[in-house]
């Protein structure tokens, strides 16, 4: 265990995701071991905005879902306290001012990035690119160290389309998720 | 007050009148002229527009109960005298819904006073604003709702989690002697028959488990998800069913078609292209299948359905991902009238293992498995083709009916034709060179005498009893005579004497010197098993047959395989010869031989399977000079004939 209460390599992969209806999101956290295991898996109901609501949010609406109305919800509803959370949109970086832990954004990596570029030493996965927030300067050097670690059994761009099976499938199983 | 201005109505009449629909007919109400209140002019109904109120001056003030006049429609009454308005009672007439008020002044002397008095009226406008509905205003809240959340925690459910997952049934249940259910002694004692494993506790999200998994890797070499490596020519067989909705899967024995099943239900459950299936076995495979799917793919939820009828139904009413069961039990619960929403189950998968026993089309255990509605069916078997083509064909009319036509069963280059698109066939020679070999031997042996005679005797009693039958004896007849002339070749029981065991004995010696184990076979459980086993109690014997339970059954094979002074377990070849993984024996016995070769090669390949270390022995018993012992290799030389023509590549 580290410092506040975190697990040694755990990590929370956080995704908002439209619902099979297109009208919604539904944000989720996958957390899972170094090798990609699932420890925990949260996902929120449907967030659907109105029709007034969405213009008058505008490029907003996407981040203030993903953030504070399902992802602050979300990491406080876990019981598997990870050492880096993941996700995949920048503006979900956001989520990085109401969590200590550190957040990075990762994509796969195109032949033009090079600063944040992070290789798989085994070769199985393809090369991905790493962002953190802003005024957070020290997650870049951390999340760097424990993205590399993991690597070499896990691609860290995968777990995201997993949840997003995973809550198509919930979809098809109950209303409340369409 | 008085209101001697009449600019006011005026003011009034212009205002409404070009509101008011000119279509509109103005009520008219009749007036009673001996009530004296009613000599003045009554406004039945005055219709504003609710978005739009006249403007009204606050100087009113109505004191004479003068008349009122209105003019008939279309225009608005013409007021032409004082009018006296009290404080109006509001009515409300459904003639007009969209005018929601309507003053009224019923007796205006008479409640002029009293009204004014009361309440006087400083602000007319405001008066008639309140008198009138609201208008209904929209909001629009800017601020979402905060969602619901769910989920669970895989490695530390907490205990609102495990209460949320477990039945809602009362903790303090009475028992029927009255007792809390937990605390009765009885109840707890009853059980004798057979433990039911309790129904898991299944959440929602353990329904999505499979699909939170990390993939398989391209070619299922994912280093976490397997206990350990597949072989090449298994991951093959995996790509080969998980491309199938209908396949048969006839490796030999012991080449892991099981595990080559589990893996592709993993890579299916993980796909989310299935959601659930059920897996039909012998029952003397229930527990096996059961822990190579703990092993081999532990995110996949495995409700075994057996006990009592209740219990059986509990279970097919509880979710799960694979629900595992025998071929009696789906007959059994098929026709049970209470049973019946197993028949409108739909699977995603229907999985049947040892599939041959399906292979007489009108057995009971056929039409129940053949009723299963499932998108994908695969099957599985070391031995599809026992006997007859036939049996090949009534595999498939479960697999992919219509495929195969009962009129083909002659034609086995036609049928090998048609089912070569589903069918998948390797051979340990070919695929597991480092399996080790396997040598098998005949011993041919000669009667005791004891035996000897005993055997002669019933021979010739025998054929004069068939004989005396004349014409009315049937096949049964003579395989009742040939299988009690076998038992005698095995044991002769009054005597106790056996050549095969005298033998059999000698060679157990060897082999526990040896530190090896063996599997000694047979196809009588009673006339023969059970004789044995009191004489081999040196050996430590384990008896294994039908009549013991799946748990007894378990525990036999666990003490086998793990505990070193158990030596030997004898075995029904019926009970004990498929499925079981007996890797621990290096040498196998034949006490006798079923005519048909494949049940033997069934029960061999218990013992030479993945897993084995050791050369394999197998040795067949034969006692010669009998006739019974002839009529068996003609059998078996007849049925290889069939076997190769069409199965074997």
């Amino acid at each position: 265990m580290t410092k506040n209460g975190q697990k040694d390599g755990l990590l929370a992969f956080l995704g908002i995701y439209e619902t099979a209806s297109h009208d919604g999101f539904i944000g989720a956290v996958l957390v899972t071991d170094h090798k990609g295991i699932p420890q925990e898996f949260r996902c929120t109901h449907p967030v659907k905005p109105t029709s007034i609501q969405k213009p008058l949010y505008g490029d907003a609406l996407e981040p203030f879902i993903g953030v504070n109305l399902c992802g602050v919800p979300l990491f406080k509803s876990i019981q598997n306290a990870p050492a880096l959370i993941v996700v995949n949109k920048d503006h979900l970086l956001g989520i990085r001012k109401s969590n200590s832990c550190p957040v990075v954004c990762v994509s796969r990596a195109g032949s033009e990035s090079k600063t944040d570029k992070i290789e798989s030493s085994t070769g199985r996965f393809k090369a991905i690119s790493q962002a953190t927030h802003p005024d957070f300067a020290g997650d870049s050097a951390v999340a760097r160290d424990l993205l590399k670690k993991i690597f070499d059994d896990m691609d860290p761009i995968e777990p995201f389309d997993r949840m997003k099976k995973a809550i198509d499938v919930l979809g098809k199983q109950d209303n409340r998720f369409n | 007050m008085s209101l001697s201005n009449l600019g006011f109505f005026q003011r009034v009449k212009t205002g409404l009148v070009s509101k008011l629909s000119p279509l509109r007919p103005a009520e008219v109400v009749t007036i009673d002229s001996v009530d004296l209140g009613l000599n003045a002019a009554i406004v039945t109904q005055i219709d504003f527009l609710s978005s739009d109120l006249p403007d009204i001056s606050p100087n009113f003030c109505l004191i004479a109960a003068d008349t009122a006049e209105f003019n008939t429609a279309p225009s608005f009454p013409e007021i032409t005298w004082n009018l006296c308005l009290a404080s109006p009672e509001s009515e409300t007439f459904d003639l007009q819904p969209s005018y929601s008020n309507v003053i009224s002044c019923q007796n205006a002397i008479c409640q002029f006073e009293t009204a004014l008095l009361q309440k006087p009226i400083e602000d007319f406008t405001t008066w008639i604003k309140n008198g009138l509905s609201s208008p209904t205003i929209k909001s629009f809240p800017m601020l979402m709702d905060e969602p619901g959340k769910t989920g669970k925690s895989y490695v530390s459910a907490s205990k609102k989690e495990r209460s949320f997952q477990t039945d809602t049934k009362p903790q303090h249940e009475k028992c029927i002697h009255g007792m809390i259910k937990s605390w009765c002694s009885i109840c707890n004692r009853q059980p004798k028959k057979e433990k039911q494993a309790s129904i898991p506790d299944f959440n929602f999200f353990d329904f999505i488990l499979p699909i939170l998994q990390p993939p398989l890797g391209d070619n299922f070499d994912s280093p976490v998800a397997f206990p350990s490596d597949l072989y090449p020519f298994q991951r093959s067989g995996v790509k080969f069913l998980a491309d199938r909705d209908r396949a048969l899967l006839a490796d030999e024995m012991g080449l892991g078609k099981s595990i080559q099943t589990i893996v592709t239900l993993k890579l299916l459950f993980r796909r989310g292209d299935i959601a659930n299936g059920i897996i039909l076995c012998p029952k003397s495979l229930l527990t096996d299948w059961e822990k190579k799917l703990k092993e081999w793919a532990p995110e996949i939820r495995v409700l075994k359905v057996r006990g009592n009828k209740d219990q059986r139904k509990i279970s097919w009413d509880s979710p799960a991902h694979i629900y595992l069961t025998t071929y009696e039990t789906l007959r059994q619960d098929l026709g049970n009238a209470d049973s019946k929403d197993i028949a409108k189950k739909e699977f995603d998968i229907a999985i049947l293992d040892e599939i041959q026993k399906i292979k007489n089309p009108s057995a009971e255990v056929t039409k129940s498995a053949r009723s299963l509605v499932a998108q994908r069916k695969w099957g599985l078997s070391g031995t599809p083709l026992e006997n007859r083509t036939e049996e090949l064909i009534s595999i498939f009319a479960f697999l992919k009916p219509g495929l195969l036509r009962y009129e083909d069963a002659y034609q086995p280059i036609k049928i090998k034709e048609s089912i070569k698109p589903f069918f998948l066939r390797r051979r340990k020679a070919d695929v597991l060179q480092d399996l080790p070999e396997k040598n098998c031997d005949e011993v041919w042996l000669e009667l005791s005498d004891a035996q000897r005679r005993a055997y002669d005797l019933a021979e010739k009693q025998g054929i004069v009893a068939l004989n005396t039958q004349g014409d009315s004896v049937t096949v049964q007849h003579v395989l009742a005579l040939i299988t009690k002339l076998k038992q005698i070749c095995n044991i002769e029981p009054t005597s106790g004497q056996s050549c095969k065991l005298e033998y059999l004995i000698d060679q157990l010696e060897e082999i526990k010197d040896q530190d090896d184990k063996a599997l000694i076979f047979s196809q009588y459980s009673h006339k023969t098993l059970d004789l044995l086993e009191p004489k081999l109690r040196q050996f430590r014997p384990r008896l294994y047959d039908g009549s013991r339970s799946d748990s007894n059954r378990d525990k036999i094979i666990d003490e086998f395989q793990n505990r070193d002074d158990c030596k030997i377990l004898l075995m029904s070849v019926k009970a004990g010869g498929l499925g079981l993984t007996l890797t621990r024996a290096n040498f196998v016995f034949h006490f006798d031989l079923w005519w048909n070769p494949s049940v033997a090669e069934q029960a061999e390949a218990r013992a030479h399977r993945i897993g084995q270390q050791k050369p394999v022995y197998v040795t067949s018993l034969f006692t010669i000079n009998c006739s019974a012992t002839i009529t068996l290799e003609r059998q078996r030389q007849l049925h290889l004939c069939i076997f190769r023509g069409i199965v074997v590549c």
